[in-house]
């Protein structure tokens, strides 16, 4: 999985600690999604699209650099 | 995540409110639990068998403010523990087994008090999740 979470951040300039504090998760766990070290779960990945206001595909792309844990 | 508490505690550290309330009731519980190990042995031989009780059911607390402690964590953090407790666990039955057939086979005793000597083994085993995904 890809994503482009620290690309979207910038736009309303929030930090990882605000994200996390916005999700109720942990700064590490967002630096770990962002990092592509951790897939979240579909749950999560529904948070973080409705926090973007964007679609679940919009922010995950399956396709590119797929990656298994 | 504080390394310090995660290799000492085998938490991730007093930053969320959880965190902050399991460390707290923690700590309380094991100050009680030796202070009351320590009054026990000033106390004649029969009362040890209620400082005993005292000492599970201490124990027992902390084991059930643990798993509220994971069970408010996000979802990698309760993942890292919950896979930080299975290893620990498989290794406890291994050691388990292990220390019974010997105690079988030679008549050895040991306390089996000395199973808490697991717990940095999770600590650590969590020490290198941590590393793994952040």
């Amino acid at each position: 999985m890809t994503y482009c979470l620290r690309v979207l951040r910038a736009e309303p300039q929030w930090s990882q600690a605000d994200l996390a504090e916005k999700l109720g998760l942990s700064r590490q766990t967002i630096n770990a999604i962002e990092t592509g070290r951790y897939d979240p779960s579909l749950p999560l990945a529904f948070q973080l699209a409705e926090a973007f206001g964007l679609r679940i595909d919009e922010i995950f792309n399956p396709r590119e650099g797929a990656k298994t844990q | 995540m504080a390394l310090s508490s995660i290799l000492l505690l085998g938490t991730f550290g007093t930053d969320s409110p959880a965190g902050k309330r399991h460390h707290q009731r923690c700590i309380w519980v094991l100050a009680l639990m030796i202070l009351g190990i320590g009054l026990g042995a000033l106390l004649p031989k029969p009362y040890h068998h209620a400082v005993a009780l005292l000492t599970g059911l201490a124990v027992a607390f902390i084991a059930v403010e643990m798993w509220r402690y994971v069970d408010s964590l996000d979802e990698l953090e309760h993942r890292l523990q919950m896979e930080a407790l299975a290893w620990a666990y498989v290794i406890l039955i291994a050691l388990a087994m292990s220390l019974g057939g010997l105690a079988l086979a030679i008549g050895w005793k040991i306390d089996p008090a000395w199973l808490i000597a697991l717990e940095p083994v999770r600590a650590w085993r969590l020490h290198a999740l941590v590393r793994r995904f952040t």
